[in-house]
């Protein structure tokens, strides 16, 4: 069986000021997770596909993703993910400031195992945090 | 033809189908078409009313183009908007926390100001979003009583201290929608004390009902509303008392907007007494409104 406790984030984010918060809550709640950035859905399916020359986000992983981005957003991300026989099994939680009721469906959809909206995990993510560490001390991955 | 020739019955052609005509001019037309049996010249004859609907279509059409830029205008709000504003909140924080004990006073002063007027700009982001979608009627009719509302909303949003009430709205319940008629009456209350320029004051609100709607009135004795501004209070993001009391200018609006949306209407009649006082009337419709979903 895989350690959970050696996780690995892969944050796919457009804004490198919303990322920076990510790393900044796990930090400040003394989490030691490496997070490995990729700045839309193209970059990150690379990553997860092990193609990326300077980024490696090894198993196991947990997608936060993020909805709106150019390139490859992230529901289009999710599309590709599914179809994939290798990802189609990865945890994939959603954190995006979009609240619409349209964008949560299709990410269910999508099978995502949650989705949050940025403004209701508390000041700076501090409820993210605290989910991120329950999650891989209690989890078993896929 | 078929059905009207088995019934007999006065109807619409191709009820629930476009049906067009062609124009003289050689142009296609939207057009609806009435049938009704007459009796003339002693034989059964059918009338055929036909009229031509290309103006309702098209304004139909139009409406529903503004519809849909109004729910694009409404995710733009809620997302693209929002994300760069959460951002520069997270890099002020990190500046303070960075600066530390060591902030000169006057860059901890404009760091706060920032922080100030980013709060005001999510607020304001979020009173669109609640004024785009008032655009769109509720349709969950309940039973209701206009003083239950009135004093649920005082139990969470209660006059300041030195304010009084006067309750006169005990009337027969009747079926509405009550949310929006709730954020209404919250706004216009709230409204009542907010713009009062003493620290004692008396909030009237009266309601009875007057033919197909309730007629509610919410009265203040406060400094009343200059004749001038009486068109514009009901208009987005216009204020009064420039921002010392926190309003942003989206009460009267979304009030104005909620309660034309669902049938009624609202006034405002200043001053009231003396010189003095403000009474914003409203009429809600008192009997669900029948709409083509149905």
């Amino acid at each position: 069986m895989t350690d959970p406790t050696q996780m690995t984030i892969l944050l796919v984010e457009d804004d490198d000021v919303a990322a920076e918060s990510v790393v900044r809550s796990l930090t400040r709640a003394g989490l030691s997770i490496p997070v490995v950035w990729a700045e839309d859905g193209e970059i990150a399916l690379q990553v997860l596909r092990g193609q990326d020359p300077k980024r490696n986000a090894p198993r196991p992983r947990v997608v936060l993703l993020d909805l709106n981005m150019p390139r490859m957003n992230g529901l289009e991300f999710l599309q590709h993910l599914r179809a994939d026989p290798d990802l189609h099994d990865e945890v994939v939680f959603v954190l995006t400031t979009s609240d619409s009721e349209t964008d949560r469906e299709r990410a269910y959809h999508a099978n995502v195992a949650g989705y949050m909206v940025k403004s209701m995990v508390g000041p700076q993510f501090s409820k993210l945090a605290q989910l991120v560490q329950c999650y891989r001390t209690t989890m078993l991955f896929p | 033809m078929a059905g009207y020739h088995v019934s007999g019955e006065s109807r619409i052609m191709g009820h629930g189908r476009d049906l067009t005509a062609l124009h003289a001019d050689g142009t296609e037309l939207p057009v609806e078409i009435g049938l009704s049996r007459v009796r003339w010249q002693r034989k059964t004859m059918t009338l055929a009313a036909v009229s031509d609907i290309s103006v309702r279509k098209r304004l139909e059409l139009e409406l529903r183009q503004a519809n849909d830029n109004l729910q694009e205008f409404t995710y733009v709000a809620s997302h693209d908007l929002r994300s760069p504003l959460r951002g520069i909140a997270d890099l002020v924080e990190w500046i303070n926390a960075d600066l530390g004990d060591a902030t000169p006073p006057e860059v901890r002063h404009n760091l706060g100001r920032i922080s100030q007027r980013i709060e005001r700009m999510e607020h304001l982001i979020g009173d669109l979003l609640s004024y785009a979608r008032a655009g769109s009627a509720q349709t969950a009719y309940s039973p209701v009583a206009v003083d239950d509302v009135v004093r649920d909303i005082l139990e969470i949003q209660p006059l300041p201290a030195g304010f009084e009430l006067d309750l006169e709205a005990s009337i027969e319940p009747f079926l509405a929608t009550r949310t929006p008629l709730e954020t209404a009456l919250r706004n216009l209350l709230g409204n009542a004390s907010k713009h009062h320029d003493r620290g004692t004051g008396r909030v009237r609100v009266l309601a009875r009902h007057d033919d197909r709607y309730c007629e509610i009135s919410v009265i203040d004795d406060g400094p009343g509303v200059p004749l001038q501004a009486r068109e514009r209070i009901f208009k987005l993001f216009q204020t009064l008392s420039a921002g010392k009391r926190g309003g942003s200018g989206i009460g009267l609006a979304l009030t104005k907007r909620l309660v034309e949306v669902h049938g009624g209407r609202i006034e405002v009649i200043s001053p009231v007494h003396e010189g003095r006082g403000t009474c914003f009337r409203l009429w809600w419709p008192r009997f669900p409104r029948r709409t083509s979903d149905d």
